[in-house]
């Protein structure tokens, strides 16, 4: 009847449906990449056929509606008008440059950078802003983000993340809207089901922050000698604490205490950040990501708490390091990791690598003209499927005005980092 | 087509799903349960334009959407519709789909009871939980849960139901399956929150699924406050009576005792009109707790108010006990007894409940085909009746006007 944790680890759908090896997961982005692709040539190409064909009716008008038929433009050519690259792609004739999969990957590394700022901007607890980050994560394998747009799934991730890690406390989400700079509701609501749905109804993420509070709680414990558990190695608790003093260079409990406050501090940190914009959780389990971080916070401590619990004749020893190892060089390669805390700990994100730049600046032009307007896509699934494309006047102005809204107002709370390239 | 563009990214465009992906269905059994998915043809999609103008996650979806047949109904609710359903390759395996209900009025999107089920459904895979076996959307963006069909109704009926003769075997056997669930869930830190017999039901084979996670979460971080405002009166513990925001295992733990002790008595064991009632029948059984035998009790909020002026009252005796619960025997009333410890701290957990002596107590628990069971139409209505609810989280709202009347003290 004991469980073992790996056996229940891998009862979960992490462990299940979103764990990968790298080649795997490099197959997964190709091909979600190219079909994106095709399909924004595709649509970008009808658009302008559509385009072309309404040119000589609409003429005379100065509304694209002018005339009954309309286009369906609730949902698809409307929005085009807003998208630059229609016209552009048309005029050249040539092809979409779309991205490509390394590029999707800056952009989306590049959202889940602003929706770590954007928690931390809304004082949302850690759990919240990661659950919400790998939920991104999650959503860009199986989708582009020239299919939909990064900082308006990033809303409804948030969303979604509070009511399942908050529950009744999450509050409604014309509450979450109105604490966002120029958000609705239905932004918020509209493209929840596209999200779960690429989420495969998968809502449990298992942080390593729990995992990681356990190890500071047992190194604590080993410094004031008051560790219960038996080591495999016979040392007593006296000896741990001994051991301990010397990875930690330390010779009192009041200095070691400070220094494992600040280890632990550290690791979180980096658990906060790197751990949440790189592949760690797809590639590695939360113990293997808590102890990687644990060792780049204090290489010493971690290689002596390691030891507690493996010992050295073990066989899979080594396997467990270099696992944990393989872990610490991803944490370590993203730009958020320092050696050393940083005092502004997200300085580091003011700032966007050239190439990171090159590919939001590219983004602009190879979007997908019938995903765009999420909220009214979903209104259109609500009241019926199947519509013979035909809206009246009226409503088909007022989408045009609300999205032009949404767009302008997007572009404000987006905006700063977009100006200054483009 | 001029329209075609426009409504492209909707999930099944009509005319476009049977054929296509039959064929790819056959591979892919229970999504949930395999690692790799056969992930949809990508070239047939680029293609093809016409046919499959959907992203992976669409092409997903449906795969697991056309393994499923939709049958008769078999109940409607407020938020869920429950219909019998087979898998399209084998009619003989039966499965409930439990239809969650858009509600154009919700303006928090998707539910938070339907989120919770899913949640923990997913990932608590169990011989005596129910087993989500898929989800899928369809076309108009509900959300269907695929459930393992469970035939025989709910366990409050079998013991409600005065026909059916069971004797101490039967209880023990059923108490056992209970009490494995809850080991289970907590082991994998889910706490259910909403333990009652009518939220156990029996499969064909007799056995029992704890089912509805509508109110369940996870072990929350020593510091987080949670709802006391949870569980169903009849099997809430004492100290969320008391308003108590910290809480483990041991509220699920109270609640499977009251269950126990209901198949043990074939009635209700706590019964009352009001919150504040049912702490004085609590009470009426294992007296009134005091600082010496339930330390910290007087730091509970509620605690003044309803405790603090009560005249001291003495547990009853063991032949109250004997002469209540025969069907179990001495050793069942010790396991019910440690479940039913007023003090969370000195209550049993799951797995010292599944080290108790009862199991290992003359009798044997019964065999499981040997279980009486209700069967038939009725029974299998009562399954959709059951799972058609989403209740909770209204009595939850009760609950908490409830509470907040408690709360007057506190606010004066």
């Amino acid at each position: 009847m004991r469980l073992n944790e790996d056996d229940l680890y891998r009862q979960s759908t992490q462990y299940k449906h979103w764990s990968f090896t790298a080649s795997d997961l490099t197959r997964l982005r190709q091909k979600t990449n190219a079909h994106a692709a095709a399909q924004v040539k595709l649509h970008i190409a009808q658009d302008s056929a559509e385009r072309a064909k309404l040119a000589p009716l609409d003429s005379g008008a100065n509304t694209p509606n002018g005339t009954g038929t309309g286009t369906g433009s609730g949902t698809g050519s409307g929005t085009g008008a807003n998208t630059p690259v229609p016209g552009g792609a048309g005029d050249k004739g040539g092809e979409v440059d779309c991205l490509t999969m390394d590029e999707e990957k800056m952009v989306v590394d590049k959202f889940c950078e602003t929706a770590m700022k954007l928690g931390d901007f809304l004082k949302l607890q850690p759990d919240v802003t990661c659950t919400a980050i790998q939920f991104m994560r999650r959503f860009y394998l199986y989708n582009s983000p020239m299919t939909y747009d990064g900082t308006k799934m990033s809303k409804t991730a948030f969303f979604l993340a509070l009511k399942l890690e908050l529950g009744t406390r999450a509050g409604s989400a014309s509450d979450f809207a109105s604490r966002l700079p120029k958000t609705t509701r239905d932004d918020i609501v509209a493209p929840e089901y596209t999200i779960v749905q690429a989420l495969r109804f998968n809502f449990e993420v298992r942080h390593p922050f729990r995992g990681l509070k356990g190890v500071h709680l047992e190194l604590e414990d080993i410094i004031h000698a008051n560790y219960a558990s038996v080591t495999h190695d016979g040392r007593t608790p006296a000896d741990l604490r001994a051991d301990a003093f010397a990875a930690l260079q330390v010779t009192d409990e009041a200095a070691a205490e400070g220094k494992l406050g600040n280890i632990y501090a550290h690791a979180k940190d980096i658990l906060a950040m790197a751990a949440q914009l790189t592949d760690a959780y797809f590639l590695f389990t939360p113990a293997q990501i808590l102890l990687a971080a644990h060792s780049l916070a204090a290489p010493a401590l971690t290689a002596f708490y390691l030891a507690t619990k493996i010992p050295s004749s073990s066989p899979a020893r080594p396997r467990i390091l270099s696992t944990i190892q393989s872990c610490a060089d991803l944490l370590s390669s993203h730009r958020s990791f320092t050696k050393n805390p940083a005092p502004n700990k997200h300085g580091w994100a003011d700032t966007d690598p050239p190439e990171t730049k090159r590919a939001m600046k590219k983004l602009r032009g190879c979007k997908d003209p019938t995903t765009q307007d999420l909220v009214a896509l979903n209104a259109g699934r609500k009241r019926d499927v199947v519509r013979d494309g035909e809206l009246d006047e009226g409503k088909a102005k007022r989408r045009k005005l609300n999205r032009e809204k949404a767009e302008k107002e997007s572009d404000a709370f987006w905006g700063p980092e977009l100006k200054k390239e483009g | 087509m001029g329209m075609s563009p426009a409504l492209s990214p909707r999930p099944n465009p009509p005319g476009s799903n049977a054929p296509a992906n039959a064929a790819k269905a056959k591979p892919l059994v229970h999504l949930l349960n395999h690692k790799t998915v056969p992930s949809p043809s990508l070239t047939s999609a680029a293609t093809t334009p016409g046919g499959s103008d959907e992203g992976l996650a669409e092409e997903m979806n449906d795969v697991v959407k056309n393994q499923f047949v939709f049958g008769s109904r078999l109940g409607e609710g407020t938020y869920a519709t429950v219909y019998r359903g087979h898998y399209r390759d084998d009619p003989s395996k039966l499965v409930a789909i439990k239809k969650m209900k858009k509600n154009t009025e919700w303006q928090d999107g998707i539910n938070l009871d339907s989120l919770r089920e899913m949640k923990y459904l997913a990932e608590l895979h169990h011989p005596h939980v129910i087993n989500l076996i898929a989800v899928f959307t369809t076309k108009d963006e509900n959300i269907n849960l695929v459930l393992e069909h469970l035939p025989r109704g709910e366990l409050q009926d079998l013991w409600q139901d005065k026909s059916i003769a069971y004797g101490g075997a039967d209880v023990k056997a059923w108490s056992n399956m209970i009490c494995q669930a809850v080991w289970w869930i907590h082991e994998n830190f889910v706490l259910h929150r909403d333990i009652k017999s009518n939220n156990i039901l029996i499969a064909a084979d007799n056995s029992l699924k704890l089912a509805d996670f509508g109110l369940a979460r996870s072990f929350a971080n020593p510091e987080a406050d949670m709802t006391y405002n949870v569980i169903t009166r009849f099997y809430r513990p004492p100290e969320l009576f008391l308003g108590s925001s910290h809480y483990g295992g041991c509220v699920d733990v109270w609640s499977v005792g009251c269950v126990i002790a209901e198949l043990a008595c074939r009635e209700f064991f706590f019964w009352s009109n009001t919150d504040l009632e049912h702490l004085v029948k609590i009470c009426d059984v294992f007296g009134v707790p005091t600082e010496a035998d339930w330390p910290g009790i007087s730091k509970l909020r509620f605690w003044k108010e309803q405790l603090e002026n009560s005249p001291p009252k003495r547990p009853v005796p063991m032949s109250w006990w004997r002469n209540r619960m025969p069907l179990i025997g001495d050793a069942g009333i010790d396991l019910v007894k440690g479940l039913l410890a007023m003090d969370p701290v000195k209550r049993l957990d799951a797995k010292q409940a599944l080290e108790h002596h009862y199991w290992t107590a003359a009798p044997k628990p019964q065999k499981r085909e040997n279980l009486p069971a209700k069967g038939g139409k009725a029974a299998e209505k009562a399954m959709g009746e059951q799972l058609k609810r989403v209740g909770p989280e209204a009595d939850e709202e009760k609950m908490s006007k409830i509470a907040r009347k408690l709360d007057f003290g506190a606010m004066r």
